[in-house]
C-alpha cells in the first residue's frame, strides 16, 4: 500500500520535473559552451566585440546564462509549488475524496507525500550541482576540475575525519529539507481547520511556527551555553572536528524532533478534524 | 411491448401482471427461455429483487418453470395458458362493463353497440 | 461479520454550526438497494461521509459490517461523491490502474469494456473530458468494484434524462448482489422503481425507514408522493 502511494506520488511529479531537469542541464551546457572562445572562432587580433559573430556570441552567452539562472530559480519555485499543491490540493482538495477513501491510514498518506517530495528535492539538488559542473566544465577544459579533484583527494587523505563531516553535512541538509516540507504540511493542516479562510490561516500558521521555532532554537542555544564543556567545544570548533560532529549531531536531532512534531500535528488534524469541502 | 409502471402501486404486482400478459399474448412464446432476472430487471428499469418476486409469482402460478440447467422457461402446457387467457379476458370484460355502466348504458345497449362494431369491421 | 451491513446508534454530528445529524438510529441489511431520501441539507451527505470515513462521528457510533470506519471498511466500501475527485494529471488508463492497484475487488476488464462502450479512449486526459463523461468514468470505476457497500451521493443530480437512464442501468447491472447500494438523492421519482427500501431523512433525523412495497401498499401513494406529503413546505402566501 505504502509503496503504491509513493509510486503514484512520484508519477504525479516526474513528468514535469524531468522536463525541468533536462532543460536545466541542456541550458547549462549551452551557456557553458557559449562562454568558451572555441566555438566562435575569434582570434586575438579580431576586434571581437564589434564584429557580427562576436556580437552574436556575446548575446548567446548572455541570454543562455540568464536562462540558466532563471531556470535554476524556476526549479526551486517549481519544487515549492509542487510540495504545497500536492498536499494542499492533492490531499485536502477534491482529490482528497479519492485519497482518504483508499484503504489506508492518514499516516501513510502523509508519509508517502513527504518521502516523495524529499526524493524530488534530492534529485533536484543533484541535478543542480551537476548543472553547475556542466556550466563550468567547457570553460576550464577540465584543467581546473582536475586540479580541484587532486586537491580534494589530498585534503581527504590528510584529514580523514573530514569525510564523516561531509556526510553529516549532507544528512543535515536532507533533514532540513524534510523538516521544511513537514513544516509546510503542518501549516496547511492547521489552515484546514478553518472552513473559510484556509489559505490565509495556512500562511499565518507557517509564519507562526517559524517564529516559535526560532525562539525555541534561541532558548536552546542559551541553555546549552550553560554547559561549559559544550562552550569549550563551540569555541574550538574550527580545530576540533569532533566538536563539529557533536554540534552537527545536535542540530540533526533538533531537525528530527521538528519533523516528528510536525507529523504528529498533521496526522492528528487529518485523522480527527478532516473536513473536505 | 413497453413496460408501463406506475409508482403508486407495488411494482412487483404490476410486473407480474405485465409478464402474464406477455405470456398470454405470445410475446413470450410457449417453451421459450426467459432472460435472466438481472436482464429483465435492467430492461424494465427496476430492482432485481422486485423482478425476482414477480417471476416467483409466475412460477407459483404455473406460468413458468424454473430448471437449474435450463433456467426459466415459459410453460408449454397449453391448458394453463388457455386458462390465463380466459382469466385476462374476463378481467378486461369486467372492467369494460363497469366503465360502460358508469356512463349509464344498460347491458342490452352495450350488446347492441358491440354488434354494431362487429358489423362495421366485416 | 454482523447481521447488518450498516448500523448507526445514536449518531449525532454538528457540522457547519448546525446539528447535521440528530440521534440517528439505523440498520441496513445486505443485498438491498436503499434510497436515502431527503431535501437539501437534510444530513444525507454528512451521514455518507461518516460512513466512508471522511468525517468523524460527533457522538454515538456508526458501524460498517460491524467495524468502525477505518482501513477495513474503506476496502469494502465503494464511494461515488457528487464531485470530481480524480487527480488532474491522470489519464483514463492511469485512473483505472490506480483503482486496480489499491482495490482488490476491482474488475479491470469490466471497467475497460464499459469505457470502450462509451467511446472513451484510455489515453485521454481526465481533465479534457466533458463533465458528463467525467461523471460516467467515475461511476464506471465505482461500480466495477465488487464492494459490500456502494455509497452513491446524488448520482443523478444535474444530469440529462438519457444519462440518468444510463446511470441507473449501470448501477442495476453491475452492483454486487450480495452487497448493498445506498443512493442518496432528492430526485425520488426518478429512482424509486429501483429501490428496495426508502429512508426519509430531514433535519438530521430519520423520519421513516420502510420497504418501498410497504409504502405503496399501506399508503397507496408512490414514494415520491408520500415524501412530498410529509415534507411539504408551505409556500409564503404573500401576507394574506
Amino acid at each position: 500500500m505504502f509503496g503504491k502511494l509513493i509510486k503514484y506520488e512520484m508519477k504525479s511529479m516526474l513528468k514535469v520535473f524531468s522536463i525541468a531537469w533536462g532543460a536545466i542541464l541542456v541550458v547549462a551546457l549551452i551557456s557553458g559552451l557559449s562562454m568558451t572562445n572555441d566555438i566562435f572562432v575569434i582570434s586575438a587580433n579580431d576586434t571581437a566585440v564589434n564584429s557580427m559573430s562576436g556580437q552574436i556570441a556575446g548575446m548567446v552567452e548572455m541570454i543562455s546564462t540568464m536562462l540558466y539562472i532563471g531556470l535554476a530559480v524556476a526549479l526551486v519555485a517549481l519544487t515549492m509549488v509542487f510540495v504545497i499543491s500536492r498536499f494542499g490540493k492533492g490531499l485536502l482538495g477534491d482529490e482528497g475524496y479519492l485519497m482518504f477513501t483508499l484503504p489506508t491510514t492518514p499516516r501513510k498518506l502523509i508519509t508517502a507525500k513527504g518521502v516523495s517530495a524529499t526524493i524530488i528535492m534530492i534529485i533536484s539538488a543533484v541535478v543542480g550541482a551537476l548543472s553547475m559542473v556542466v556550466f563550468i566544465l567547457p570553460s576550464t577544459e577540465g584543467v581546473e576540475l582536475k586540479a580541484m579533484f587532486s586537491f580534494i583527494s589530498e585534503a581527504v587523505s590528510r584529514y580523514p575525519q573530514a569525510i564523516p563531516m561531509v556526510i553529516e553535512g549532507i544528512v543535515l541538509a536532507i533533514l532540513a529539507a524534510v523538516n521544511f516540507i513537514y513544516h509546510i504540511y503542518a501549516s496547511i493542516a492547521i489552515g484546514h481547520l478553518s472552513s473559510k479562510h484556509r489559505v490565509l490561516f495556512s500562511v499565518i500558521a507557517f509564519i507562526g511556527i517559524s517564529v516559535v521555532f526560532e525562539i525555541l532554537a534561541g532558548l536552546a542555544v542559551t541553555v546549552l551555553r550553560e554547559f561549559e564543556w559544550l562552550e569549550n567545544i563551540l569555541n574550538n570548533t574550527v580545530n576540533d572536528l569532533q566538536g563539529v560532529t557533536i554540534v552537527f549531531g545536535m542540530v540533526c536531532l533538533a531537525e528530527i524532533a521538528g519533523i516528528v512534531i510536525f507529523h504528529i500535528i498533521t496526522e492528528y488534524i487529518l485523522n480527527k478534524k478532516l473536513n473536505l469541502l | 411491448m413497453e413496460w408501463r409502471l406506475n409508482d403508486s402501486r407495488p411494482i412487483w404486482v404490476q410486473l407480474t401482471e405485465q409478464l402474464t400478459e406477455r405470456i398470454a399474448s405470445g410475446v413470450y412464446p410457449m417453451g421459450q427461455k426467459l432472460l435472466s432476472v438481472r436482464e429483465l430487471a435492467s430492461e424494465a428499469g427496476v430492482n432485481p429483487n422486485t423482478m425476482q418476486r414477480a417471476l416467483s409469482q409466475l412460477d407459483s402460478q404455473g406460468l413458468t418453470e424454473t430448471n437449474r440447467t435450463s433456467g426459466r422457461t415459459v410453460t408449454d402446457n397449453a391448458e394453463v395458458l388457455e386458462q390465463v387467457r380466459k382469466k385476462l379476458a374476463k378481467d378486461k370484460i369486467e372492467a369494460f362493463l363497469e366503465g360502460m355502466e358508469k356512463l349509464g348504458f344498460t347491458r342490452g345497449e352495450i350488446i347492441e353497440l358491440l354488434k354494431g362494431e362487429n358489423n362495421q369491421d366485416e | 461479520m454482523s447481521d447488518n451491513l450498516i448500523e448507526c446508534r445514536g449518531l449525532s454530528k454538528f457540522y457547519g454550526g448546525v446539528k447535521a445529524l440528530d440521534e440517528v438510529d439505523l440498520k441496513v441489511g445486505s443485498g438491498k438497494i436503499v434510497g436515502l431520501l431527503g431535501p437539501n441539507a437534510a444530513g444525507k451527505t454528512t451521514l455518507i461521509k461518516i460512513l466512508n470515513g471522511l468525517l468523524s462521528p460527533g457522538s454515538g457510533e456508526a458501524l460498517i459490517d460491524g467495524a468502525k470506519p477505518g482501513v477495513y471498511t474503506k476496502s469494502i466500501v465503494s464511494y461515488l461523491p457528487d464531485k470530481m475527485y480524480f487527480a488532474d494529471w491522470m489519464c483514463v488508463k492511469d485512473l483505472l490502474e490506480f483503482f486496480g492497484d489499491f482495490y482488490g475487488d476491482f474488475d479491470m476488464k469490466k471497467a475497460e469494456e464499459m469505457c470502450k462502450s462509451l467511446n472513451i479512449s484510455p489515453k485521454q486526459k481526465m481533465k479534457a473530458l466533458s463533465k458528463g463523461t467525467k461523471e460516467k468514468v467515475q461511476l464506471i470505476l465505482v461500480m466495477s468494484r465488487a464492494a459490500k457497500l456502494y455509497l452513491l451521493d446524488e448520482p443523478i443530480a444535474g444530469v440529462d434524462p438519457a444519462a440518468r437512464d444510463y446511470i441507473l442501468d449501470t448501477i442495476l447491472t453491475n452492483y454486487n448482489e450480495d452487497g448493498t447500494v445506498l443512493i442518496s438523492t432528492h430526485l425520488i421519482s426518478d429512482i424509486e422503481k429501483v429501490l428496495d427500501e426508502a429512508i426519509f431523512i430531514c433535519n438530521g433525523k430519520i423520519m421513516r425507514h420502510d420497504t418501498v412495497d410497504d409504502i405503496r401498499e399501506t399508503t397507496g401513494m408512490s414514494v415520491d408522493e408520500l415524501f412530498r406529503a410529509e415534507f411539504r413546505a408551505v409556500p409564503y402566501q404573500g401576507g394574506r
